[in-house]
């Protein structure tokens, strides 16, 4: 008999997509019940994960064998430290937008809930999948479940705009599925397997071949589309911009999901045989990093609407993930770690509070920021204390991440890159000020005074918002859980 | 071998279909305008991949990975490799999901705006 | 809709039969040979599509179909992945059957769960391909 936590990986993955299977039949048997069982489900897997980070801090990396085969046959999910990690903020993040998503007023028709629920639980199940599993192949089919369930978020509402800004985003990504489809072809057929640690053995034999080398590059680009590195960030704009509310927070947890499985890529699968003569990976992604932050933080300077401001920002946050990764330092991926916690924290409570503020007061565009510190001051506190964190005010939690981050550029003689990092911190201070001087310091010219939003919300942006200052007092809570991480990273995986 | 070799050239012929019907596919999805035909690009490209990978697995003159009753055979049985055929039926299985997807969108799209003319459609967002 | 052509409509009712016994075999099939589930959900699918394309859609569009292909599909997935557990429960692991205590030899126990599986997939990919259609040809979602 296998004990119960061993199973932990698996449940994770499997209690969302069942729930996301059953949704919609209790949606259409019991209408009212719909949101009740998505968040109990997403309770219970929040302490599947809780349990599962539990048991991977004391016991380490747990493997799982589907249908109970071993790997080079059977596909096989490892719950190291980055996943298991990952996991709890997938779910606890998911589980906070789930409640707020329930306690505002439903903004779709009744018919378009359940499914709704359905796709997000899905996309729930497929981030899970992401960031646990170990084989190249499932990877790439539960990349596409997540995709799929994005493209369904992004265009559910149905009007004009948001289909347009869903084909967009379905056609991107559907390209970069399929470069990653033939990627994974190239690296299955070099090394006749799919297992990536197995991968990560054979390949140093193997890698000055053009195939892997061609691979290699077919599954950065393809991935490059699903977590919008910089020149192809162009459908998130226009996604963030028209799709439902909770859309942004979900697609920002599906970021996060995308750098893992490029961690993965790098360090897992290359990591053995990664080295400067064979592949100037470091520069070429340092660069496309530093590249990002800089435009993605200048687009976003030129920004009226809030949303497609807070879009910009975070391609320049994925820059800076994705500067630290490519560092290959431990210090480079601890702070590439931090930085996907402390930026996700932020930058999920800055969507909520610009959704709240939509609902409540209209709020789209950046001028109708005037004076709304006076008559929504709860929110607007929220939405502030998430700014200070994303610009990275000293102490809050992604000043830590960056300066985690510069360090490392520091540590490797890059001095630039760490330039780099100062600049768009100014950047960012920049575009975000604009909005704390209309809203604290300018007249309102609204006719009617506005009135706060509900308090449920107020207290999850403000649960946010604290969160994402403390995460910079308390740093060393997620770094217990991600040194490990890196170690076993930079050691080629488990 | 060399890369010039015509035998070389010659003996990969069905990558080199793969790769004329991935660039047919690129070709499509970024010079028309019509969104249909922008995936129907985008299915071509992933077509083409199936046959890369069904062509990765084969063997000339391999028969179906299946065992015979008389297990005697067996062993000198020249079978053709059967994970890429059961990883592209996972891979068609997607696919056709997000054609799926991508034709209920253009429906809708059509019924909005009466046209499928990218150009004109993308300044609408 | 207008009534299609007499040839259309003869050969598809000659059709639909034989495709849902080639759907069956398929299905019934899958555990030791070429088949499965999946493409026998779409053989099914194409049967009931070629019945719908030989006589008019209009009843193959009401909205009762529409929910009651919604609870196929989803009973289908569901009775997956509840099958999966089975593997769980029974001491082993998400998806493993040899474990399972029934009175037959593995291979059975296996070719029986198996089947259960695709029986499962194959409702679920009927079910949503049919909505599909439904959506694509009808009145949109």
């Amino acid at each position: 008999m296998i004990p119960v936590t061993d199973h932990l990986p698996i449940l994770v993955v499997m209690i969302p997509v069942i729930t996301a299977y059953i949704t919609p039949l209790v949606g259409i048997l019991l209408k009212r019940t719909v949101k009740g069982i998505a968040v109990v489900a997403l309770s219970v897997n929040l302490a599947c994960s809780l349990l599962l980070a539990h048991y991977v801090l004391i016991n380490g990396p747990i493997s799982y064998h589907l249908s109970g085969v071993p790997p080079p046959l059977g596909i096989e999910f490892v719950a190291d430290h980055l996943g298991a990690v990952l996991s709890l903020l997938i779910s606890a993040i998911t589980l906070i937008a789930i409640i707020y998503l329930s306690a505002t007023i439903p903004e779709l028709g009744k018919k378009k809930t359940s499914i709704f629920y359905t796709l997000i639980l899905l996309a729930v199940g497929g981030m899970q999948g992401i960031v646990l599993t170990n084989d190249l192949f499932n990877l790439f089919v539960l990349i596409e479940i997540l995709a799929i369930a994005m493209y369904g978020l992004v265009a559910i509402r149905g009007d004009g705009k948001s289909l347009l800004a869903g084909y967009k985003y379905l056609l991107i990504g559907s390209a970069g599925s399929a470069l990653i489809l033939i990627g994974t072809g190239f690296l299955f057929i070099s090394t006749g397997t799919l297992n990536m640690t197995l991968m990560g053995d054979i390949l140093p034999d193997i890698i000055n071949s053009w195939t892997v080398l061609g691979g290699f590059a077919l599954l950065i680009a393809g991935l490059s589309t699903k977590i919008g590195l910089f020149p192809l960030h162009i459908w998130m704009p226009d996604a963030y911009a028209h799709a439902p509310s909770i859309t942004p927070v979900i697609s920002t947890l599906a970021l996060k999901a995308g750098l893992v499985a490029l961690i993965r890529l790098i360090y897992v699968i290359f990591g053995p045989s990664l080295s400067a003569e064979t592949v100037p990976l470091p520069s070429v992604l340092s660069l496309l990093g530093a590249v990002a932050i800089i435009i993605c933080s200048i687009v976003a300077l030129q920004q009226a609407d809030i949303r497609r401001m807070l879009a910009y920002s975070t391609g320049a946050n994925i820059g800076c993930i994705v500067l630290g990764i490519s560092f290959a330092t431990s210090a480079g991926l601890e702070g590439a770690m931090l930085h996907m916690i402390t930026h996700t924290v932020s930058k999920v409570c800055l969507f909520i509070a610009a959704d709240a503020m939509l609902i409540q007061a209209g709020i789209r565009r950046i001028e109708d920021f005037r004076g709304l510190a006076d008559e929504m001051p709860y929110t607007m506190a929220g939405f502030s204390l998430g700014a200070i964190s994303i610009i990275g005010i000293p102490l809050s939690g992604g000043f830590m991440s960056k300066i985690y981050v510069a360090n490392a550029a520091i540590g490797i003689g890059l001095l630039i890159y760490a330039g780099v990092i100062l600049f768009w911190t100014l950047l960012t201070a920049l575009y975000f000020f604009r909005i704390f001087r209309f809203a604290y310091f300018e007249p309102s010219h609204r006719e009617h005074r506005l009135h706060e939003t509900p308090w449920p919300s107020i207290l999850i942006i403000l649960i946010l918002g604290g969160a994402s200052i403390l995460l910079g007092f308390f740093v060393e809570v997620p770094m217990e859980m991600i040194r490990p991480a890196a170690g076993i990273l930079l050691g080629g995986g488990i | 071998m060399s890369v010039l070799d015509p035998a070389f050239i010659l003996g990969h012929y069905n990558y080199w279909v793969s790769i004329i019907l991935i660039m047919i596919g690129l070709y499509t999805l970024i010079a028309k305008k019509n969104l249909i035909k922008k995936f129907i690009g985008l299915n071509i490209i992933e077509t083409a991949i199936f046959l890369f990978y069904i062509s990765l697995g084969d063997i000339d003159g391999g028969v179906g990975p299946i065992l015979p009753k008389e297990g005697a055979v067996a062993d000198t049985m020249i079978y053709a490799n059967p994970l890429p055929s059961a990883m592209m039926l996972t891979a068609i299985v997607v696919t056709l999901c997000v054609t799926a997807l991508a034709l209920s969108f253009a429906v809708l799209i059509y019924r909005r705006y009466g046209t499928l003319d990218a150009g004109r459609l993308m300044e609408e967002l | 809709m207008t009534r299609s052509d007499i040839i259309v409509r003869t050969i598809a009712r000659l059709m639909v039969p034989f495709l849902l016994l080639f759907g069956a075999y398929i299905l019934l099939h899958g555990h030791l040979g070429a088949g499965g589930g999946f493409q026998a959900g779409i053989i099914f699918t194409s049967a009931l599509i070629l019945a719908a394309i030989g006589r008019s859609r209009i009843e193959f569009r009401s909205q009762p179909a529409g929910s009651k292909l919604w609870i196929l599909g989803v009973s289908g997935a569901v009775l997956f992945g509840v099958t999966g557990f089975l593997g769980i429960v029974s001491g082993g692991f998400y998806l493993q059957y040899s474990l399972l205590p029934l009175p037959f030899p593995v291979e059975t126990i296996h070719a029986i769960m198996i089947t259960i599986v695709e029986i499962g997939i194959g409702i679920a990919v009927s079910g949503m391909i049919c909505l599909v259609f439904l959506t694509i040809t009808g009145r949109g979602e």
